[in-house]
């Protein structure tokens, strides 16, 4: 589903350039739970954001469903990106000035649903992640662990079949992030959601079924 | 510890370089706008303000049926000083209507007003008469301004006893001068090129001649009862002089004009003046108010992302009282800055105004009063600007402020918000009130006016030419020039001295019509349209004897279905009605058409030296230039001097005040829409910065760039759409106040508002989109970086 073939990306340093990614190729299949590791500085959220066409590489193809992505127009790529994408971030990045319905409603409000579509959505969320009672709190009203699960809920809204997940863990406790890896693998096994994640922790990258490391912007083998 | 207080002060201003540059400037708009109002209205108001009597000097006026004159028997002025004590002095004016040349060995100078008045007159307005004591005079004596007497006579500083030739230099009148008045103390209602005084005004003239009267009061008087009083003498003479208890002056009454009104809103005349002088107070006021909102506003703001720095200062132990003094005194040096910038805005504005259109110097000195107003305003402003935000930011606890946790609050933005509606209702009612002036000056302009006075020329006379017979021969020697197409001489021209109103009696009714004594061609040169009958034609010589032809509004007075034929008796000639004509507006806009009769027979004895002449276009200047070159053998009384006025541009002289206020307003206006957008420039600057990661995480949820375009916008044109609505109740009810000054107005139609309406959500959209742009077109990636 995802091939990514000579990825670099570099970033100019006085005459020099820095690699942040240096000749990257990765393969992943539909469905798969696969786990991005490394240490600071290696290159992983920048890998996160190429996959999930929020960023380009200076050089390097990407094919999303035998499709060269790279080549298409702007307009074209956030169609595919709004479609089928999904991004779950380590520090929430929820609208303070929304309420958790609201939040988890936005992204539905730019794929241009009616109205009555979306409420019945948020609803679903809402009850699927057990947190119908929050749903008029706003985010400061709420735990790390909550405001992730909106995160979550809130990339899950539009259906995507592909979930990035940025250290999803990496604010909360170690409760708190138990619950969210099985709330991933769950989302793997049952629906079938191919999940991406960037992680520090080992222990979190166990629950996914391919781990891939990452160094000084290069893939080791 | 000042020193390290001025460098983070200094720095701080380095960082909000463009919010502090475009605040400055908009508070030195204020300040420029309060200045420039304030020098024209105390210019205005100071006509006669040096004169220690100022508070006791009145105009006598006399009033009928709501219109009012400023002019009163001459023999009423010594009846009201010889029964009532408390008038001190009286003194009568009246003036010459025509220009007359003054001619020197050396030079000649156009007396353009020529009074004369009662010696006491002299001692009413501190007119000065170095050399001469003017209790001793005898007879007639004729003063001329320092001006006049440098032109004539330059190498002669004592003129007593030297001669002029009044009119042609050659076969004019010789006049004796009896001397130079002394320079004026000030401002004043008086003005006269020449002044001749007499011991009593009244002394060669008929009892029925007007003049203006002035009447100087004990302090204290009660104006109320002398005005009755007056009216008592008023009424006692009147009954002494005729008869005729239908006739208008019967019905008239007596009312005082204070001197201070003179200027500004005679009865007699237009109070456009006063309305000037009032707008341009509030106007002053709300401006400076906008721009010290504005500026607080901004001080506020900025003053939040200082958190840290009074955080910290507090956990070291500053005083609160240190703190407020430290802002206040930021706070006042940006507004002292702002005053110096806006003096120097005033001086190039005047500069403009000055050289570009011709307005006058006088009008924009510069004084110490000015200057006291300017820094009442800039300590006010800074106290107003400068006190709220530090004592809010003075009070909280060190360690919420440098967390960062009470900005934003939904009441601080409330009050924002509020501040910039408020920006917003005035702008818009200033847009919404311009557009309507402009169409009413517009419809001023291309309204029928009832005359057509394209390339109709006045030429300026002083030979009386009453006798159509005589005035023959001149008409066919102007008429022998190519380009020349009628000739005609009048008593009036529009936009000259309005047209004398008599009584006349049709059957046995009594009308008071305005009279106009004309010649043959009149109406062909004026291009006034003939209804029905017939205008003065040289086929019926008889026109000369009794014709006369009506207005509209004349017609509709007498209520006659057909007048053709009517006999009405005034100026002790019956007159028959040969035709009626088309009203036209020659006495301008904002006076309702007076009933007029037209006639060649000049029995109302005012002078016809009102020349026109119509040419026809393409031939214009070669015209003149001819005319110019033989007037001299034309006009064998007044040919010296060829002098005319296109009479469109004498005509647009009613309504030069209007004008005036229009361009005022236009430029105060466009002043307001700089404040209010430099306001919101800053206030959408700010809550852009403060929404950059809502940006950024819309837009990873996939909202495109003119989604958020759109966005950020919201919020404002929300506040500029209640503006709008707030605003135009408003505006509508002060256009519809002013367009009151008119007889003949526009409608406000509703579009007005709708134009306004769109032009200001436009400009807000671009004044946002300037810096909502460049957040829309943001990577989200480089916002949100992970911490």
């Amino acid at each position: 589903m995802i091939e990514l073939n000579n990825i670099f990306k570099w970033y100019n340093v006085g005459g020099n350039r820095a690699f942040v990614l240096k000749d990257v190729n990765m393969s992943i299949k539909e469905g798969e739970f696969v786990s991005i590791m490394g240490p600071s500085g290696s290159g992983k959220s920048t890998l996160l954001h190429i996959i999930g066409l929020l960023d380009e590489p200076n050089e390097g193809t990407y094919s999303f469903q035998n499709e060269d992505v790279l080549k298409l127009k702007e307009k074209k790529r956030s169609e595919i990106y709004k479609q089928y994408m999904g991004f779950v971030f380590q520090a929430y990045h929820l609208i303070d000035e929304l309420t958790v319905a609201e939040n988890i409603e936005t992204p539905l409000i730019y794929k241009n649903m009616k109205s009555g579509e979306r409420k019945a959505v948020v609803a679903d969320m809402l009850d699927r992640f057990g947190i119908v009672g929050k749903k008029d709190l706003f985010p400061n009203q709420l735990s790390g662990g909550q405001q992730q699960i909106v995160g979550i809920a809130r990339a899950l809204a539009g259906k995507p079949k592909v979930l990035l997940a940025d250290e999803p863990t990496g604010n909360l406790n170690s409760k708190q992030g138990d619950e969210i890896m099985q709330l991933f693998k769950k989302l793997n096994e049952e629906e079938g959601v191919t999940i991406i994640q960037v992680t520090h922790s080992e222990k979190n990258a166990a629950y996914g079924g391919r781990i891939i490391e990452l160094l000084d912007g290069q893939i080791q083998i | 510890m000042n020193l390290y207080n001025l460098k983070i002060a200094w720095r701080f201003l380095l960082r909000t370089k463009v919010f502090t540059i475009v605040n400055i400037l908009g508070l030195a708009l204020g300040f420029a706008g309060f200045v420039l109002a304030s020098l024209y209205i105390n210019h205005e108001q100071s006509y006669d303000s040096w004169n220690p009597n100022y508070k006791d000097i009145y105009l006598v006026g006399l009033t009928n049926q709501g219109k009012a004159s400023d002019l009163t028997s001459v023999s009423l002025g010594p009846a009201i000083k010889a029964q009532l004590p408390e008038v001190v002095k009286i003194a009568r004016v009246n003036s010459f209507p025509y220009e007359v040349p003054f001619n020197s060995d050396e030079d000649v100078f156009f007396i353009k007003r020529w009074i004369g008045a009662d010696i006491a007159f002299a001692e009413m307005f501190g007119i000065k008469t170095p050399g001469i004591d003017l209790d001793s005079i005898s007879g007639q004596t004729v003063f001329i301004k320092p001006d006049v007497a440098q032109k004539l006579f330059p190498d002669n500083s004592n003129i007593q006893d030297e001669w002029v030739i009044m009119g042609n230099k050659e076969s004019g009148l010789p006049l004796q001068l009896s001397g130079i008045t002394g320079p004026a103390p000030g401002l004043s209602n008086i003005e006269f090129e020449c002044i001749g005084f007499v011991k009593e005004l009244g002394a060669n003239l008929s009892d029925d001649t007007n003049v203006q009267t002035f009447i100087q009061v004990e302090p204290g008087t009660n104006i109320n009862d002398l005005t009755a009083h007056i009216n008592y003498i008023f009424a006692n003479s009147i009954s002494k002089q005729t008869e005729n208890i239908n006739s208008s002056i019967a019905k008239s009454s007596i009312y005082l004009e204070p001197l201070k009104n003179l200027h500004l809103r005679p009865t007699h005349g237009s109070s456009t003046g006063y309305k000037i002088v009032i707008a341009l107070g509030a106007l002053s006021i709300i401006i400076l108010l906008l721009a010290a909102i504005n500026f607080a506003n901004l001080m506020l703001v900025l003053a939040q992302k200082r958190t840290k720095e009074i955080g910290m200062k507090k956990i070291f132990g500053v005083t609160r009282a240190k703190l407020i003094i430290q802002f206040f005194s930021e706070v006042f040096i940006q507004c002292f800055i702002a005053a110096c910038i806006a003096v120097f805005f005033v001086s190039i504005t005047t500069n403009i105004l000055v050289k570009n259109f011709q307005y006058d110097l006088s009008v924009f000195g510069f004084n110490e009063s000015i200057l006291f107003q300017l820094l009442i305003a800039v300590i006010l402003t800074s106290v107003v600007s400068g006190l709220y935000p530090a004592f809010i930011l003075s009070q909280s606890e060190s360690i919420t402020i440098i967390k960062g946790r009470h900005q934003n609050s939904p009441r601080t933005q409330y009050f924002r918000n509020l501040l910039l509606v408020f920006q917003f209702v005035i702008a818009f009612g200033f847009i919404s009130v311009m557009i309507v002036i402009h169409k009413q000056m517009n419809f001023i302009e291309t309204a029928d006016r009832g005359f057509n006075a394209d390339q109709v020329v006045y030429i300026k006379n002083l030979a009386t030419l009453n006798k159509a017979a005589d005035f023959t021969t001149f008409r066919n020697r102007m008429k022998a020039i190519p380009g020349i197409e009628s000739v005609t001489v009048a008593t009036t021209v529009p936009g000259g001295h309005s047209p004398n109103a008599y009584d006349f009696q049709y059957i046995d009714r009594m009308f008071k019509f305005d009279h106009i004594g004309v010649d043959f061609e009149y109406f062909e040169t004026m291009g006034m349209k003939l209804l029905t009958g017939r205008t003065f034609s040289l086929e019926f010589p008889a026109d000369t004897q009794n014709a006369a032809v009506l207005n509209e509004t004349a017609v509709k007075e007498l209520g006659l279905k057909n007048p053709i034929g009517a006999i009405i008796h005034g100026c002790n000639t019956d007159f028959k009605v040969i035709g009626v004509v088309k009203d036209s507006k020659t006495l301008g806009f904002e006076e309702l058409i007076n009933p007029t009769i037209y006639s060649i027979n000049n029995s109302c004895q005012i002078p016809k030296v009102e020349i026109l002449t119509k040419i026809s276009s393409g031939n214009i200047q070669t015209s003149l230039a001819m005319l110019a070159s033989q007037w001299r053998s034309i006009n064998k009384i007044d040919g010296d001097h060829f002098i005319y006025e296109f009479v469109n541009q004498k005509y647009a002289t009613l309504y030069a005040k209007q004008e005036q206020l229009q361009r005022a307003f236009t430029g105060f206006t466009i002043l307001i829409i700089l404040v209010a957008l430099m306001g919101l420039f800053n206030m959408a600057a700010y809550s852009i910065s403060v929404r950059q990661k809502e940006v950024g995480i819309r837009k990873v949820l996939g909202a495109s760039s003119q989604e958020i375009l759109l966005l950020l916008n919201k919020p404002f044109l929300r506040i500029v759409c209640l503006s709008i609505l707030i605003s135009t109740p408003i505006a509508w009810w002060l256009a519809n106040r002013w367009l009151q000054d008119f007889a003949y107005r526009i409608d406000i139609q509703w579009w007005f508002f709708a134009l306004g309406a769109i032009l200001s959500l436009l400009i807000a959209f671009i004044t946002v989109s300037i810096q909502a742009v460049k957040a829309a077109y943001l990577n989200p990636v480089d916002v949100l970086h992970e911490e």
